[in-house]
């Protein structure tokens, strides 16, 4: 009986994989805008040297808020050929919290983002059709928190970097009119610039910071779709991002160790042609 | 004083005398206020001036002399085979130390590497600078302190290349015993340090750590720490 089911499962599997070969491919360039959202956790740190004290005190703070906007870009994915990407995002919100010294701050953060990524698609053509697009790329990230009532010190903070960027998207065509994939992606951050301003004690100036390796993974679940005779796609995309910033002694204030955990959800209108 | 500043102005400005003119009086003006005339003819190369300059002021027994040409500061300096701790640092090597401490200090890893020839020329520099005078300009300028804060914190190869210069020089200094009491005294009077936290690291020929205790021992002027939102 378990020899039955077996050999019966087996058959069934390979008829779908014989159909899965059948399927007609996704058009290859993919147009899409639609909504972000994401939650922010900003972490900051100081390790300082308590007078007199045989160990250091370590000074945290934090603040959280959600964080939405708009992502818009395209991609080029065809079987065995060369890749092209390219993709914008805006996104601001409200992000609340207390300072090191436990004092209740309020910002508002803007993150705005440009970026290019070239590869080459190595694909399946029977099975689910995976997919794997190795590629690099560039980009400009701008990401601001200006600092509000009723936090003590209303400063503007500008961080402005270049980077390049490595990884990979996937894609798995587990249904006829279903995908899902893991996108990873590494930012290895060129020359980081924080520009201070509203400072009532300081002149304008710059902060530097060490540049610290910041990764993306997403896990997107597409459905396409026909409609009007345009071939279109619903995609969403939740995803987790890390961006950390090194400690650096500036002049005439230090940068303090600074982490961004960011979970959050992209939904993607997409275009197929 | 050791050594011995020449102020030279040009009493005369260059700019305002027309090419074919034929020779110019140049009154060079002593650290004691004494003018000296030296008489140039348009036939002369700069070179030879030059030349005849430096001889003057070597048989004076001069260490380098300042002179000032359309307001900018020139340093000639005598050639001498070691690294005077008394020459004050002018304002055109300071900005090229300040370039050198600032570049590591800010700049990223690919942008370093980039500026490195600038960074080798601007080295060449003040390769002439006694290590002691050296260390002084950076721990006596708040930002230049802080960027050396920097610098130890990157580590790597940022650190080791700045650690390597002021260690070379030292050593030579010190092989040719160029590194005397009077002038640690001094140096730790000028920067307020104590003077028994840097003689061990230095009779030790330890150039990181003397380093370290300048880093760790020398406080900021102004709170660095405002930014802690």
């Amino acid at each position: 009986m378990k020899l039955k089911i077996s050999l019966l499962s087996i058959c069934y599997c390979l008829s779908l994989f014989g159909e899965c070969c059948l399927w007609h491919s996704i058009p290859r360039n993919q147009l899409y805008i639609g909504p972000e959202i994401y939650q922010v956790h900003r972490e900051k740190f100081h390790r300082e040297k308590e007078e007199g004290g045989a160990q250091d005190r370590l000074l945290y703070g934090s603040q959280e808020g959600l964080l939405y906007g708009f992502r818009m870009g395209y991609d080029r994915i065809k079987r065995y050929h060369y890749y092209l990407g390219a993709d914008f995002l805006y996104a601001t919100g409200e992000l609340k919290g207390y300072d090191l010294l436990n004092n209740t701050i309020k910002s508002t953060m803007t993150d705005i983002n440009l970026e290019g990524r070239a590869g080459y698609t190595i694909e399946m053509k029977c099975w689910w059709q995976p997919s794997l697009t190795p590629f690099v790329g560039g980009g400009y990230f701008w990401e601001s928190n200006d600092f509000q009532h009723p936090s003590p010190k209303k400063i503007h903070f500008q961080n402005k970097f270049n980077y390049v960027t490595g990884g990979f998207l996937s894609r798995l065509r587990f249904l006829q009119d279903w995908t899902i994939g893991v996108n990873f992606k590494l930012r290895y951050l060129i020359s980081g610039k924080i520009k201070v301003t509203n400072d009532p004690n300081e002149e304008d100036h710059n902060q530097t910071y060490q540049e610290k390796l910041q990764y993306r993974v997403e896990l997107p679940i597409t459905n396409y779709r026909t409609f009007h005779c345009y071939e279109c796609a619903l995609s969403v995309v939740p995803f987790y991002e890390y961006r950390p910033y090194g400690r650096r002694e500036n002049f005439p204030q230090n940068f303090f160790k600074t982490t961004y955990n960011i979970y959050g959800a992209t939904f993607k209108f997409m275009y197929l042609f | 004083m050791r050594n011995f500043m020449w102020a030279m102005s040009i009493v005369a400005g260059i700019g305002c005398f027309p090419s074919t003119m034929v020779g110019m009086n140049l009154t060079l003006i002593n650290s004691e206020g004494a003018p000296i005339e030296v008489a140039i003819n348009s036939s002369d190369k700069f070179s030879d001036i030059m030349t005849s300059l430096a001889g003057y002021f070597g048989e004076n027994g001069t260490a380098s002399m300042t002179m000032l040409v359309a307001n900018e500061e020139v340093m000639i300096r005598k050639k001498t085979h070691y690294r005077d701790y008394w020459t004050p640092v002018t304002k055109a090597e300071k900005k090229e130390l300040y370039y050198i401490v600032k570049t590591l200090a800010r700049d990223s890893l690919p942008s370093i590497g980039l500026s490195n020839s600038s960074l080798n020329k601007a080295g060449d520099k003040i390769v002439h600078l006694h290590p002691l005078n050296f260390l002084k300009t950076i721990f006596e300028d708040e930002e230049m302190k802080a960027y050396a804060h920097a610098i130890r914190d990157r580590g790597g190869l940022i650190w080791s290349g700045f650690m390597g210069g002021v260690s070379k020089s030292s050593d030579q200094e010190t092989a040719r015993n160029n590194i005397k009491e009077e002038f640690i005294e001094d140096f730790a009077m000028i920067l307020k340090i104590d003077v028994n936290l840097i003689i061990p690291p230095i009779q030790k020929s330890n150039w990181k750590d003397l380093v370290n205790v300048l880093i760790d021992k020398i406080p900021r002027a102004n709170d660095p720490n405002r930014y802690d939102m």
